[in-house]
C-alpha cells in the first residue's frame, strides 16, 4: 500500500501550486522505506483503503544561510480524515541544515475523495555580508487529497438485465436448473472507490459450481473500473445444491453463500389426431392407424413445460423410415404452463407395421404405423433345417436326392399384412416333373391377418441329374430346383411260390420278398400270364383285385412287398384250363423302372386232365328225366358221358347203362366263343325220356320215372374218366 | 319194360350265381365256378338295392338308393328284370320265405308291413297289409316263415345293449304278439323239423341261438335255448348272425375279441353239424355280415362288406375251403 500511496503522491506533486523560487527549503516527504522530495505546493495523494490509516512525514531542510523562525505549528485545513502528528512544539528556529519535521495521517472514512491543506509560516532571517540583516517571510504549502478503493460484488442474471449488489454473506441464490443443464450468473467486481484497489483471489468451494472468465489475479483494479466473470450453476443430479465463493480484495475478504436447486426436467406431452386428444407418457407407442400405401398420416403432439422454471426444449427427432417432423419448435424455451406444438408425418411405404422412433431430450416415444393391405410373406422348412425365407423369384434348391427317395420341404404363406389376403393358386409350371405339391389346403383359402398356411413340395427325383421347375403362388413364382444321384442296381428277390403244377379251381397266395433290403421305397407290379394250352385263355384267371396284374410297394430299407390290400400275400385264381401261369413282376423307384438283371418267374402249370363234376342235378317229369351237370375239364373237351340208371327193385329197364359220345358236340361248344367266357367250366343238359313196352310191374306206374332210383354219370375225355357223381330220386 | 330215349344234349356257360353288386347297382351273374369265377356284367342295373329271393328267381328292386315309402319299388323275374310283375307300395327292407314263395315289406316308418305271395309262377298278389302299433317305434324284419302267414320282427334300438321284444305277427288274427324273449335279435331263419314250424334266433344280448317251436295245436309258441350254439362268453366273442347250412346243420358268425387291448379282432363261421355240438370253423379277416345258401350248392355266400359288395364263397362240405371272387370285371363281354 506504500508504494501506491508514494507512487500517486509522486505522480499528483508534478503539479506544484506555487512558484518556487525563493523558498528555503528542500521538503522531503519520508516513508518507512521511501524517501521523496517534493516541491513546495506540491499535492501529495493518498490512497487507503478504508479502515487503514497510513503516514507519512514532511521533513524540510533549510538550505538559506541566515536562519528560519517557524512562530507557529503547521495547520491544517480541509477533511478531517487528515491529521498532523508528531507536530514539533513551536516556535523553532533553525539554521542552515537544520530540519524541521512533522507528520501528516490518513484515516479514510470512506471511498470518496477527500482534500486538506498543510500551511507552515516562516521568517527568514539573512545577514548579508555587510551584516546587513534581513527577513523575509513564507510559507510551506501542501495539499493533500486522500482516496480509498471500494469493491462492490454483484451478479447478474443471464439476460444481464438485473444486477443484483451483494453484501458481503450474503447469498447468491440460482434460479432451478435442470439435471445436467447450465444456470449462468454474471458475477461483477467494481471499484467504486476512489483509488485503486488490489483484488487478489476470488475462490469457489462446492461441487456443481464453477467459475469460468476469471482474470489472472492478483490484480490491481482503478477506481471505476469493474471485471466479471461466470459463475455457473450444473446440477449433477436433483436436490440443493450449496458453495461458497470468496473474493478477497485489499480491503479484506468476503465470503458469499451459493445455493441452487437442481431439477430433472420435465414436460407433458398431448397427442391430437383426428380422433381424440390424449396425454401420452415417454415409452408409449403413438399408433398413426392405417393408411394405404403411398398415403400420409399426420399427427400432432403438443409439448407443456410444467417444470417450475423456464425450460428451453430439448432437441426433438424422429427416427424411422417414412416418419418426419414439420414445424419443429427447435430449443426455444418455454415458460412454466407454456405449451408448443408440432407435428409427425408419416408415410405409407409398405403394406404391414411401420416403425420408428420419437425422441424429446430423453424421453422417447415409439411411432407405429400401419400400411393396409394383405402382404404375404413365404418361407420354407426342409428336414433338418430351421426356417428360411423365400422372397419372391426365390428359388428353394432341394440337394443330393436319390432316384426314389423323395425330399419334401413345407412351404408356408404368412399374412404380414393387415388385411385378409386371398389365394387363388398354388400350382406348378410343369406337372410332369419330379416335384409335386401335396398336402394343398382347399383353394381358394383366406388368410386373416397374421395367418399362415403351408402346403408340401415333394421332390421325386425319376432319372439322374437336375432338374427345375417354377412354383406359383398367384402372381408370385418360385424356383423349384434339385438333383439327384442314380439308383443303386435292385437285388435279387424271390417268389414264395414255386413253379409247378398247380391244381385248377385254386386261389393260391404269393408274395415278393427282396433277398436284401433296398435303400430307397420301390413299387412294382406283379403281373398274371396265362398260356393256355389250346390258346383259348380263362377269364377267371385273376389276382384277388380282378385283374392281371397288382401294384406293391417296398418299403424303402425293407425286403417284403405290401400288395394294394395291405397284406404281404395276394391271391389268385388258377382258373379252369390247363396251361402255364407265369408270375412275374417289374419293379420301379420314384418313378423310374429299376434295371432287374436277375429277373425271377413263376412258372404254374394247370394239367390236362381227366373231368370233373361239379354238380349234377336232375330235374323229374313226368315221364322224363331233366340230367343237369356243371364239369370242368382242363383241356376243353369231354369225349362221352355214362349215364347208368338205377330202378327200384321189381321194376326192369331195357337198358341201365348207356353212352353218349359227346367229342363232337364238345369240340362245337369248346370252339364256340361263347365258351370262352366259361374256360372249361361247362353245363350239360341232357333229357331223358321214357317209355313204356311189354307187360311187367312197370306197366303199373303211370309215371315213369317213378321206376328209376337213383341216376348216376361219369365224364369222359382224353385223360381219362371222372367220378362219378350220383343223384337219388328216392 | 320201360324204355329210355336220349334227348339233344344242350351246352352251356355255367352261372354259378346271381348277386346284387351294390358298388355298380347291378344284379349281376357269378360267371364260372367257385376258385374260377368272376362277375359277369349287369343283367340290371341302374337299382339302389335288390333283394333277391332265396332261389335267385325273384328280385325286390328299388331305383333309389334310399329307401322310403316314396320310391318306386317293384317285383322282377331275375330272367326278365325289367318286365316288373307288380309295384310294391312300401319299401323300407324286405324278407324272403325261405322257399322263395312270399316275402314281407316294412314301410319306412315302420309301422306298416304288406305280405306278397306267389301263387302261381308269376303270379304274385299281396297277402296282407297290417298297421302295427305303436308307429314311431323302428322295427326290424327277422322272418317270414313258409306259408307267409306269421312274421317275427322286433324293435331296433339305438342305444348299445338295449334288449327289445320278440314280436309275431300272424295274419289270422291280424295282431301282433310279443313272445316272452327280450334280446338283441340280429337274425332268424326256419328249419325243417318233424315237430312242426320251428326257427333259430340269433341274440347278440345273450351270444345265444334260440330255438322257437310252434305248437299247432294251441298256437303257442315254444322256446328254449339251442345249447351247441354257447360258444364264447360275451368277454370273448360276440353273436352276430345265424345262418341255416346246406345240410340241416346251421352256421353263426362271430366276432372275437383280441387277446390284448390293441390287438384287432378276429371273426370265425362255426358250423353247428346236426345240432348236436359237432363243430367245425372258418377264420376270417372281416366280419360276415350276411350268410345264405347257394342254391342248388353245397356252397355259402358271404358278403362280408355291404358297401362294396365283396362276396366270399365257401363249401359248406368237409374242407370248408373258402373263395374269394374277384373284385373287378373282366372285359368279357358276358351279358346283357
Amino acid at each position: 500500500m506504500k508504494l501506491v500511496c508514494l507512487l500517486n503522491l509522486f505522480l499528483l506533486s508534478s503539479v506544484p501550486l506555487l512558484s518556487q523560487g525563493n523558498f528555503p527549503f528542500s521538503i522531503r516527504i519520508q516513508q518507512p522505506d521511501v524517501i521523496a522530495s517534493v516541491s513546495n505546493g506540491a499535492v501529495l495523494t493518498f490512497n487507503v483503503p478504508q479502515g487503514r490509516s497510513e503516514s507519512l512525514v514532511v521533513n524540510l531542510t533549510y538550505l538559506g544561510s541566515g536562519s528560519v523562525n517557524f512562530a507557529s505549528r503547521p495547520d491544517l485545513l480541509g477533511s478531517t480524515a487528515f491529521e498532523l502528528i508528531d507536530v514539533p512544539a513551536a516556535p523553532i528556529q533553525l539554521s542552515n541544515g537544520q530540519n524541521y519535521r512533522f507528520g501528516v495521517r490518513y484515516t479514510p472514512r470512506s471511498s470518496a475523495l477527500v482534500s486538506s491543506q498543510i500551511t507552515l509560516p516562516y521568517t527568514e532571517t539573512l545577514t548579508a555580508a555587510n551584516g546587513a540583516t534581513s527577513t523575509a517571510t513564507g510559507q510551506l504549502l501542501l495539499q493533500f487529497n486522500g482516496t480509498s478503493p471500494e469493491f462492490v460484488v454483484s451478479y447478474l442474471t443471464p439476460e444481464l438485465v438485473n444486477v443484483t449488489p451483494l453484501a458481503p454473506g450474503a447469498p447468491i441464490s440460482f434460479p432451478p436448473a435442470p439435471v445436467n443443464g447450465t444456470a449462468t450468473y454474471v458475477i461483477s467486481i467494481v471499484n467504486r472507490g476512489t483509488g485503486a484497489g488490489e483484488l487478489r483471489s476470488i475462490t469457489l468451494a462446492g461441487e456443481e459450481f464453477s467459475i469460468a472468465g476469471l482474470p489472472l489475479l492478483p490484480l490491481n483494479l482503478p477506481a471505476a473500473s469493474e471485471i466479471r466473470f461466470n459463475l455457473r450453476f450444473q446440477p449433477n443430479s436433483a436436490g440443493t445444491k450449496i458453495a461458497q465463493l470468496t473474493v478477497t480484495t485489499a480491503n479484506g475478504s468476503s465470503t458469499f453463500s451459493i445455493d441452487g436447486l437442481g431439477f430433472e426436467p420435465r414436460f407433458a406431452y398431448e397427442l391430437i389426431s383426428a380422433e381424440e386428444v390424449r396425454t401420452i407418457n415417454p415409452g408409449e407407442t403413438i399408433s398413426f392407424g392405417e393408411a394405404l400405401p403411398g398415403e400420409t398420416a399426420t399427427l400432432q403432439i403438443l409439448i407443456r413445460n410444467v417444470n417450475p422454471i423456464s425450460t428451453t426444449l430439448p432437441t426433438i427427432s424422429v427416427f424411422g423410415t417414412g416418419f418426419a417432423l414439420s414445424e419443429n419448435p427447435g430449443t426455444r424455451t418455454l415458460r412454466p404452463g407454456e405449451s408448443v406444438g408440432f407435428f409427425i408425418q408419416a408415410l405409407v411405404g409398405q403394406i404391414g407395421s411401420q416403425r420408428g422412433r420419437l425422441r424429446i431430450g430423453d424421453d422417447a416415444f415409439d411411432l407405429l404405423l400401419l400400411g393396409s393391405g394383405a402382404q404375404l410373406r413365404y418361407s420354407y422348412s426342409s428336414s433338418g433345417s430351421g426356417s428360411i425365407n423365400l422372397p419372391a423369384n426365390g428359388s428353394i434348391f432341394f440337394p443330393a436326392s436319390v432316384i426314389g427317395s423323395p425330399k419334401t420341404s413345407i412351404v408356408t404363406v404368412r399374412n404380414s399384412g393387415i388385411a385378409e389376403a386371398n389365394i387363388i393358386n398354388i400350382s406348378l409350371s410343369d406337372v410332369n416333373t419330379a416335384f409335386a405339391l401335396t398336402d394343398l389346403p382347399t383353394l381358394p383359402a383366406r388368410l386373416a391377418p397374421g395367418g399362415e398356411l403351408s402346403f408340401g413340395i415333394r421332390f421325386s427325383p425319376t432319372a439322374a441329374g437336375t432338374t427345375s421347375v417354377t412354383l406359383r403362388v398367384d402372381g408370385t413364382t418360385f424356383t423349384l430346383a434339385g438333383s439327384a444321384s442314380a439308383l443303386p442296381a435292385l437285388p435279387r428277390y424271390r417268389f414264395t411260390l414255386s413253379s409247378g403244377p398247380v391244381p385248377a379251381l385254386t386261389q393260391p397266395a404269393i408274395g415278393i420278398e427282396l433277398l436284401e433290403p433296398y435303400p430307397v421305397a420301390v413299387n412294382g407290379v406283379l403281373s398274371l400270364l396265362q398260356e393256355a394250352s389250346g390258346f383259348v385263355n380263362d377269364p377267371s384267371v385273376r389276382f384277388a383285385n380282378g385283374s392281371q396284374s397288382i401294384n406293391f410297394s417296398i418299403a424303402a430299407n425293407s425286403r417284403q412287398a405290401i400288395f394294394a390290400n395291405g397284406s404281404s400275400f395276394i391271391r389268385f385264381q388258377t382258373g379252369s384250363v390247363a396251361g402255364d401261369l407265369i408270375l412275374s413282376a417289374t419293379f420301379g423307384a420314384g418313378g423310374a423302372i429299376l434295371p432287374d438283371a436277375n429277373q425271377e418267374i413263376v412258372r404254374m402249370t394247370v394239367a390236362p386232365g381227366a373231368p370233373r363234376i361239379l354238380s349234377f342235378f336232375v330235374n323229374q317229369a313226368a315221364n322224363a328225366l331233366g340230367l343237369q351237370l356243371t364239369g370242368l375239364t382242363t383241356s376243353r373237351s369231354v369225349t362221352k358221358l355214362d349215364i347208368e340208371l338205377t330202378p327200384l327193385d321189381g321194376f326192369t329197364l331195357a337198358q341201365t347203362k348207356f353212352s353218349i359220345d359227346l367229342e363232337g358236340e364238345s369240340f362245337v361248344w369248346f370252339r364256340s366263343s361263347q365258351s370262352q367266357s366259361f374256360g372249361g367250366i361247362f353245363t350239360l343238359q341232357i333229357p331223358l325220356f321214357f317209355s313204356q313196352s311189354g307187360n311187367d310191374s312197370s306197366a303199373q306206374v303211370s309215371n315213369l320215372i317213378q321206376s328209376i332210383a337213383s341216376v348216376q354219370v361219369t365224364l369222359t375225355n382224353e385223360s381219362g374218366s371222372s367220378s362219378a357223381a350220383s343223384v337219388s330220386l328216392r | 319194360m320201360v324204355n329210355l330215349a336220349q334227348g339233344q344234349p344242350q351246352w352251356s356257360g355255367a352261372m354259378f350265381d346271381l348277386v346284387f353288386d351294390r358298388s355298380q347297382g347291378s344284379i349281376r351273374p357269378l360267371m364260372g365256378y367257385p376258385g374260377a369265377a368272376y362277375l359277369g356284367e349287369s343283367i340290371h342295373g341302374g337299382l339302389g338295392n335288390a333283394v333277391l329271393s332265396p332261389d335267385l328267381r325273384w328280385g325286390i328292386m328299388l331305383n333309389s338308393v334310399v329307401a322310403d315309402d316314396s320310391s318306386p319299388a317293384y317285383l322282377a323275374s331275375t330272367a326278365e328284370p325289367g318286365n316288373r310283375l307288380t309295384s310294391l307300395p312300401i319299401y323300407s327292407s324286405a324278407v324272403w320265405n325261405s322257399d322263395s314263395s312270399a316275402f314281407a315289406l316294412l314301410s319306412a316308418g315302420g309301422d306298416r308291413i304288406v305280405v306278397y305271395g306267389r301263387k302261381n309262377e308269376g303270379d304274385w298278389a299281396q297277402l296282407s297289409a297290417i298297421e302295427v302299433e305303436p308307429s314311431h317305434l323302428s322295427r326290424k324284419l327277422l322272418a317270414i316263415d313258409m306259408l307267409g302267414s306269421c312274421i317275427w320282427f322286433t324293435y331296433v334300438s339305438g342305444e348299445a345293449g338295449q334288449t327289445q321284444p320278440l314280436m309275431r305277427l300272424e295274419w289270422n288274427n291280424g295282431r301282433a304278439s310279443q313272445i316272452g324273449e327280450s334280446g338283441t335279435f340280429t337274425s332268424m331263419f326256419d328249419i325243417k323239423a318233424a315237430e312242426g314250424p320251428t326257427w333259430l334266433l340269433a341274440d347278440n344280448s345273450r351270444n345265444q341261438v334260440i330255438r322257437l317251436k310252434l305248437i299247432q295245436a294251441t298256437g303257442d309258441v315254444a322256446t328254449d335255448l339251442w345249447e351247441s350254439s354257447i360258444i364264447y362268453s360275451r368277454m370273448d366273442g360276440e353273436l352276430l348272425s345265424v345262418a341255416p347250412g346246406s345240410g340241416g346243420h346251421y352256421w353263426t358268425s362271430w366276432r372275437i375279441s383280441p387277446m390284448d387291448v390293441d390287438g384287432a379282432p378276429s371273426y370265425r363261421l362255426i358250423r353247428h353239424a346236426n345240432m348236436d355240438g359237432e363243430q367245425a370253423e372258418i377264420t376270417l379277416d372281416s366280419p360276415a355280415n350276411s350268410i345264405s345258401a347257394v342254391p342248388g350248392t353245397r356252397f355259402l355266400r358271404l358278403q362280408r362288406d355291404a358297401s362294396t359288395g365283396q362276396i366270399l364263397y365257401f363249401s359248406d362240405e368237409a374242407t370248408l375251403e373258402l373263395f374269394f371272387v374277384p373284385a373287378a370285371l373282366p372285359a368279357t363281354g358276358v351279358g346283357q
